[in-house]
């Protein structure tokens, strides 16, 4: 880091944060919203579990070339929540990329607008 | 480091979304395995995050490595965008996981010693990024030793599987893939292709965010001086 | 050769010099320890009989949590008076002076785990002593390996803000596999039929932890602690 190198093996003491740094609320807000979708998919499947319990019990084995109907329908939830999770986690990644992006390069036109004016 | 042109990043970006659009079309057509039936196709997803992570931990251990030894800053950007991409791609997998284990063990979680090891590569690297956060100046040699641990630690995630006796498929599935299920090889090297242009892709954009920063932090110094 | 082993040597004497003017670390870590012990038996010893296999995790617990306590207050001491900036002048391998340190350390709670093992027996009455040569293994290596990881982290942390809970959110992480290799091995050790193997296993497996950790620990000690 640059600072460093002006002042080799000095304690920097506890100045702000550098904007360097990553936003810590960022990261938590990220780790809230995968625990709500987890939260929304464990939902989803203990509602899904009562149907299944509700069918009617199977007494003989059915080749697999076809899954039975009465086979799918419990899995199709969890399918779908871990599909749409890994999608939505890619998205919400990239967004907040996309973000930062946006804030650092504004304080770069800014300062560099300031640097060309003094 | 990361000199991609705007044009080449734009158009990685359209064959990974391209790829994943089209998966779910070659996931439903392949074959269903016999004893996990619809579930089983999480795998399609399920490994190659876990394979993205693996490479994020070893591209962040390595160019770590770089950064302590010959100090390059290139190194350490190259390091913190692959930590960031570990502890996404590990929670992709920490979460598709469970959702293919209630269906295809019964049990949430396992503290087998596969599972056990690749939450830990994961705490591993949340604790780089909160390292990086909270550390204050200096944090950035500092956290290259821990990616160093933390990529040390990665052979014993590997190898413990064959070890211990455990419910989870053993490392014999893929290489076998081809072999054994061929209607599944070509969806899943497909999928593992998109993930891996989808890696490349946001590695690039966070190494860039990273470069940017560098710029800014350059100007408030000088603006200082 | 001799030189790296005489500096090490020195810088673990000098450590132990200054603790038995003051004997404050080892005193403050074995209550710690102890009251660690305590609040666990309080919570798994019910009408005097403790809940099954709880005495191999209670054993590696309160052999983690002192630790990142004494290495904290160990590194605490070097920031006094900019002692490790001293220590770090000085004309030698820097990876002695870490060398120095771990065995100070390991010293250290080898004294602490002596009094937790003891106590665990008593209060959960684990036949912890039935293989004391297969037990003093396991926790002489485990505990080197996880003093190795712990004495380069903290160390690296000394002039870090926030260093008092960055520690252990380092610590823990990295050294999971030492503790849950020790607490498997534990496990195999105080089962009514004691498997041999297993605890052979997961000591041969600590063994190469502790190799790799300690290697890695070396080399990247300098580095680390330069700017």
């Amino acid at each position: 880091m640059a600072e460093s190198r002006r002042y080799p093996r000095v304690d920097c003491g506890e100045d702000g944060r550098s904007k360097k740094q990553m936003k810590p609320g960022g990261l938590l807000l990220y780790a809230l919203a995968v625990l709500v979708v987890i939260g929304g998919g464990m939902w989803a499947e203990i509602g899904v579990t009562e149907v299944a319990a509700g069918q009617p019990a199977q007494d003989e084995f059915i080749p697999l070339d076809s899954v039975p109907p009465e086979d799918q329908l419990p899995a199709a939830p969890l399918l779908v929540a871990a599909y749409s999770l890994l999608w939505v986690a890619v998205l919400v990644y990239l967004w907040s990329i996309w973000r930062r992006m946006i804030t650092v390069e504004r304080d770069l036109s800014d300062l560099s607008r300031r640097t060309g004016d003094s | 480091m990361m000199a991609m042109s705007t044009r080449t990043f734009g158009g990685l970006l359209c064959v990974a979304g391209a790829m994943f659009i089209t998966a779910p079309i070659l996931i439903a057509s392949a074959p269903y395995e016999s004893t996990m039936g619809l579930v089983q196709k999480i795998f399609y997803f399920h490994v190659p995050s876990w394979i993205a992570m693996f490479l994020a931990v070893f591209i962040c251990g390595f160019s770590s490595a770089v950064y302590l030894f010959k100090e390059k800053p290139a190194a350490d950007r190259l390091a913190v965008a692959a930590a960031e991409l570990a502890v996404l791609f590990g929670l992709m997998g920490l979460v598709t996981g469970p959702l293919w284990a209630i269906k295809a063990w019964g049990v949430w979680w396992q503290w087998d010693a596969r599972l056990t090891m690749a939450l830990i590569l994961e705490l591993i690297f949340l604790a780089y990024l909160l390292l990086r956060a909270y550390g204050g100046p200096g944090s950035e040699k500092l956290s290259a030793g821990l990616a160093l641990f933390g990529m040390a630690n990665v052979p014993f995630v590997y190898i413990s599987v064959n070890v211990w006796r455990t419910i989870h498929p053993t490392t014999n599935v893929l290489p076998s893939l081809s072999s054994s299920a061929p209607g599944m090889f070509g969806p899943f090297v497909w999928c593992m292709v998109a993930f891996l242009v989808l890696f490349v892709v946001m590695l690039t954009a966070r190494v860039r965010l990273e470069e940017q920063r560098g710029r800014l932090e350059q100007l408030y110094l000088a603006l200082e001086r | 050769m001799a030189n790296f082993f005489k500096i090490a040597w020195l810088v673990t004497r000098k450590d132990i010099r200054v603790e038995t003017r003051s004997w404050e670390m080892v005193s403050t870590t074995l209550f710690f320890a102890t009251s660690c012990v305590l609040v666990f038996s309080f919570a798994f010893v019910r009408e005097g009989r403790p809940i099954e296999g709880a005495a191999a995790g209670i054993v590696w617990i309160a052999v983690a949590f002192s630790g990142t306590l004494a290495l904290g207050r160990a590194f605490e001491r070097e920031r006094y008076q900019d002692a490790m900036r001293g220590l770090l002048m000085a004309p030698v391998e820097r990876a002695a002076i870490f060398l120095g340190k771990l065995l100070a350390i390991v010293l250290l709670m080898a004294v602490v785990e002596a009094v937790i093992v003891l106590f665990v027996t008593f209060t959960f009455r684990a036949p912890l002593f039935r293989f004391p040569g297969y037990l003093v293994a396991l926790l002489a290596t485990g505990t080197i390996g996880f003093a190795t990881v712990g004495t380069l982290f903290a160390a690296m942390l000394l002039r870090t803000r926030s260093r008092g809970v960055l520690l252990p959110i380092l610590l823990y992480p990295v050294t999971f596999p030492v503790l849950i290799a020790g607490v498997g091995g534990t496990v195999a050790l105080l089962q009514s039929e004691p498997n041999l193997d297993l605890v052979r296993f997961w000591t041969a497996l600590l063994v190469l932890f502790d190799a790799v950790f300690l290697t890695l620990a070396l080399w990247t000690f300098e580095p680390v602690m330069t700017e």
